[in-house]
């Protein structure tokens, strides 16, 4: 009995997603049929992730195919950077890195910017103090994921971004205390990134924030879609309030409210424009 | 919905073999299919509600499954944002125990898993599969599942190339 075989497409990536970089290479060598599924996850639903670096990025170096998916975990960068050279990798998960150098980061971003075409940033902080702040150009940016958690690392995408149309941003600044004073976002900084972008789908999560004005305003005319999550834990008023300037700035087409399908404790709310 | 009550009423489910069972509501809200479900009835309507049909679901697998929710009905559950996040730091005893099953069972306790939206039982059952999978040569794994190997001679030459890393282990 084939597990692949009998999974198909939306239960095998969860399988695989258990196994580190070494073994998803090696299971694509069972069969033609693993090879076909396993490169096609790859490319979509899975994620190579870094275990034992060192291992890891020798049988990455040796493989044949193009890895574009990567999924990096604490403390790995700059280990990887000649698997990075190698594949030019187009998305890229970056997770609970606090204790990373805002400079690091930055190099960081930098070497992925011109291949990027989604980036998921998560607990990415930074406890240094920093002056000047940084700009970077993402060329081929489509999809930006993040945790909004200091100004530093918000700035970073104050560049330019000409393909950028969906943005996620979750506000988890309150789990950034040592760094309380930095981070505040305000909203006029991301009233100017949406100015900036043309953003067609954006998504606020968890962002307990009263809007001084409609973030829509004077934004893409391209824009369709915004989602916001009314939180169950009293935060509801100031997301209503925030959801009555969206309504009233733009014609809407729709407006839709649904929950996680998995877990079923965040409530969606969805403005179609 | 609340589910912090003092009484835990009884609930039915059914498989698609016919079979009942009876278990509890705080067991049952541990998959999100059926809670969804609940949700649209209201509150009031459980006692009321007759049993629920589970037309995917066999009778053995239920029974696993019921096993399952009855003994985690008081933990909390990480919701599918978490579990996409979660590495294996530790898997409780009873948990590793539970999952020793033949593959039959542990691939019907998966697609129930899946079907009935129950996060953790289906991360740490498809995490079996891949513990299997997991420190066995390609050959090997050919036979744990009883797959053909399909390679035609021209691929083999490089599949073997692309192998040798992982045949020197």
């Amino acid at each position: 009995m084939d597990p692949l075989e009998i999974f198909g497409e939306d239960i095998s990536p969860l399988i695989l997603q258990h196994l580190s970089v070494r073994d998803i290479i090696k299971c694509s060598l069972v069969s033609n049929f693993w090879y076909e599924i396993i490169g096609q996850n790859c490319a979509s639903k899975i994620w190579l992730r870094f275990y034992q670096p060192l291992e890891d990025v020798e049988c990455l170096m040796k493989s044949k195919r193009k890895y574009t998916n990567f999924k990096i975990q604490r403390g790995f960068p700059e280990k990887l950077l000649p698997v990075f050279n190698k594949f030019k990798w187009k998305h890229v998960m970056l997770r609970d890195d606090i204790e990373m150098s805002y400079e690091k980061l930055v190099e960081f971003l930098q070497d992925l910017s011109p291949t990027i075409e989604s980036l998921d940033l998560w607990d990415i902080g930074t406890k240094n103090n920093f002056e000047n702040l940084i700009k970077i150009d993402f060329p081929k940016l489509k999809k930006l994921e993040m945790n909004l958690t200091t100004r530093a690392v918000f700035s970073l995408f104050l560049g330019h971004n000409p393909k950028l149309i969906e943005v996620t941003f979750r506000d988890e600044s309150m789990n950034f205390r040592n760094v309380e004073q930095e981070l505040m976002l305000p909203s006029n900084l991301l009233h100017e990134f949406l100015i900036q972008n043309h953003i067609e789908i954006l998504k606020l999560l968890h962002c307990d924030w009263t809007f001084e004005n409609d973030l829509t305003q004077g934004i893409s005319s391209n824009f369709k879609r915004l989602t916001l999550t009314v939180t169950t834990n009293g935060r509801t008023t100031n997301m209503l309030a925030n959801v009555c300037k969206f309504i009233k700035a733009r014609p809407i087409k729709n407006v839709s409210a649904s929950q996680e399908i998995h877990g079923g404790r965040t409530k969606y709310l969805t403005i179609y424009y | 919905m609340d589910i912090d009550r003092p009484s835990d009423p009884q609930v039915s489910v059914v498989s698609s073999d016919g079979t009942m069972f009876h278990t509890t509501l705080k067991s049952i809200l541990l998959s999100g299919t059926i809670k969804d479900m609940i949700e649209h009835i209201g509150e009031g309507g459980v006692e009321n509600m007759g049993a629920i049909p589970l037309q995917n679901v066999d009778s053995k697998t239920l029974e696993i499954v019921i096993k399952w929710i009855e003994h985690h009905k008081d933990n909390i559950q990480p919701t599918s944002e978490e579990i996409k996040d979660k590495t294996a730091d530790f898997i409780d005893p009873w948990d590793e125990n539970f999952l020793e099953m033949d593959l039959d069972k542990l691939y019907n306790l998966i697609t129930a898993a899946n079907y009935l939206n129950i996060p953790q039982l289906l991360w740490l059952s498809t995490r079996k599969i891949a513990m299997l999978i997991k420190n066995r040569t390609p050959q090997e794994i050919r036979s744990l599942f009883n797959i053909e190997d399909d390679w035609t001679p021209q691929e083999i030459e490089a599949v073997q190339k692309e192998n040798q890393w992982c045949e020197e282990k």
